[in-house]
């Protein structure tokens, strides 16, 4: 940032520069041209469900419109036995009833898989949405962990991350 | 938010008028853009699988962030437990904290409270998260856990910030002449302001990983939890472990190559024992969570012969 020092009889252009020089450097303090958001981060922790019974579910409600970014998940392998577990991402209408809504997730189905087949290993795996989704405010969603396997698992990890504009509020 | 064009004045009479609806612009958009320069977040304290006899120490949290900070919202899940559980309740040593409770409603397998308030804490001020548990007799609970939504002031680096209001801006009465003095204190100020509004940019948030019944024979990676790679500045940590003597609790964070960025080592005792404020200035390499391999990894190993009870580490950014 840097001001033009006016005097004596002043220049419109001047003038001019000083006002659109502060209007940019609160643009970039809005971030519209930098690192313009702020992150929420979600986890889902299947360790207290190693027995696999009940499966582990996470709700949150979201206090904000935000941008879905993207949702993981880690599973680690003790040993050589195949588990294939996914982590899915659903809207509710609320944590009690937990009636599905997909138009609250742009009809999207949101999962990832986790699969291990070896001794000692950590596998980890990424949802890249393939549309604009938000999460809306005073929605519910959930965090739901499945298994496709006899085998309990020992111990898997999720998250969902989700951002907004640093300066939303 | 985008700050509204500028006054043109180019060809034209440079009028009061102008320059007041000039000046006047810049002001709303300076307080469009700090009044909204607060970072909301949320972390989560598990309380599952909690039962009578857990010791009085597995039902807390205690946070200790490097930053003030105010809790704004609560949830508090309750999925239904075995025995005659009546209330559940958290409270916090926060200011201003009303206590959720959460009544078991038979047959609903769950229950889910919240809460809207304002409760504050200082920078640097340890603060405890309690549940209390009312039963009739020996119970367990199922899973139950508590989001508590944040905000922090991104201003709160200094007490001079953003001093300057709309009612400071510079007017000019019809008819009086402009001076160029007037008009440079008013763009002065303006930058002041705005250069204090740039300060704030930082990520105050905080994040809590915890994990229960740590087993004894704890495999590297078997407790590994990801952060995804978002840019992030890494300002410090606190480490808690809620294990007996010599059930040692090592935490590490690991980058995105797999090097270790920091470790600290909480030994077991008395529960629970506490490394607080452990720096950590660490910026995210990358800012693409997509990518697996960007991943920060947060590590848990441990020593001793019997299960530790609860373990956690709280992250804090900025």
């Amino acid at each position: 940032m840097s001001l033009i020092t006016l005097s004596g009889t002043m220049s419109a252009s001047d003038i001019e520069a000083n006002f659109e020089d502060k209007r940019a450097a609160l643009n970039t303090v809005n971030a519209i041209n930098g690192k313009p958001f702020q992150y929420d981060h979600r986890v889902n922790d299947l360790t207290n469900n190693a027995a696999m019974v009940p499966l582990a579910t996470k709700d949150f409600t979201v206090p904000d419109d935000m941008l879905f970014v993207t949702m993981g998940m880690a599973m680690y392998n003790p040993d050589a036995t195949s588990r294939t577990i996914t982590l899915t991402l659903s809207a509710i209408t609320n944590a009690s009833t937990a009636v599905a809504v997909p138009s609250y997730l742009m009809n999207q189905s949101i999962f990832v898989t986790a699969t291990g087949g070896s001794a000692s290993t950590f596998n980890a795996t990424r949802y890249v949405p393939a549309t604009t989704i938000y999460l809306i405010k005073g929605i519910t969603y959930r965090m739901l962990f499945t298994s496709s396997s006899a085998t309990a698992v020992d111990s898997a990890f999720g998250f969902v991350l989700a951002r907004q504009f640093k300066r939303y509020r | 938010m985008i700050p509204r064009s500028p006054t043109s004045l180019t060809n034209e009479t440079l009028t009061p008028t102008k320059l007041n609806a000039g000046f006047n612009r810049l002001y709303q958009d300076l307080l469009a853009s700090t009044n909204k320069r607060f970072c909301y977040s949320s972390f989560e304290l598990n309380f599952s699988a909690l039962a009578s006899t857990h010791a009085t120490e597995d039902f807390k949290y205690y946070i200790k962030p490097p930053f003030a900070w105010e809790v704004v919202a609560v949830e508090l899940f309750l999925y239904e437990p075995t025995g005659t559980v009546t209330n559940v309740a958290l409270s916090s040593t926060l200011t201003g904290w009303e206590t959720v409770n959460a009544v078991p409603l038979g047959a609903t397998t769950k229950v889910v409270t919240g809460d809207n308030f304002t409760a504050k804490g200082a920078a640097l001020t340890e603060q405890t998260f309690t549940l209390t548990v009312t039963a009739g007799g020996a119970y367990a609970l199922d899973r139950c856990y508590a989001v508590i939504h944040i905000r922090a002031d991104r201003g709160n680096s200094g007490d001079t910030y953003n001093s300057l209001q709309l009612d400071d801006a510079p007017r000019w009465a019809a008819g009086e002449a402009v001076a160029a003095a007037k008009v440079n204190t008013g763009f002065t100020n303006y930058q002041t302001a705005v250069t204090r509004n740039t300060a704030a940019d930082k990520q105050l948030r905080i994040q809590v990983f915890s994990i229960r019944d740590i087993a004894v024979a704890l495999a590297t990676s078997d407790r590994d939890l990801v952060i995804p790679s978002t840019g992030s500045r890494f300002h410090s940590y606190d480490v808690v472990n809620n294990g007996a003597v010599g059930d040692n609790l090592v935490f590490t964070l690991i980058d995105e190559v797999a090097a270790t960025v920091s470790t600290t080592t909480v030994n077991g005792g008395t529960p629970p024992q506490k490394t607080q404020s452990v720096t950590c200035t660490d910026t995210q390499t990358n800012s693409d969570p997509f990518f697996v391999g960007n991943d920060y990894i947060l590590r848990f190993t441990r020593a001793g012969a019997v299960i530790i009870p609860l373990g956690y580490v709280v992250v804090y950014y900025t």
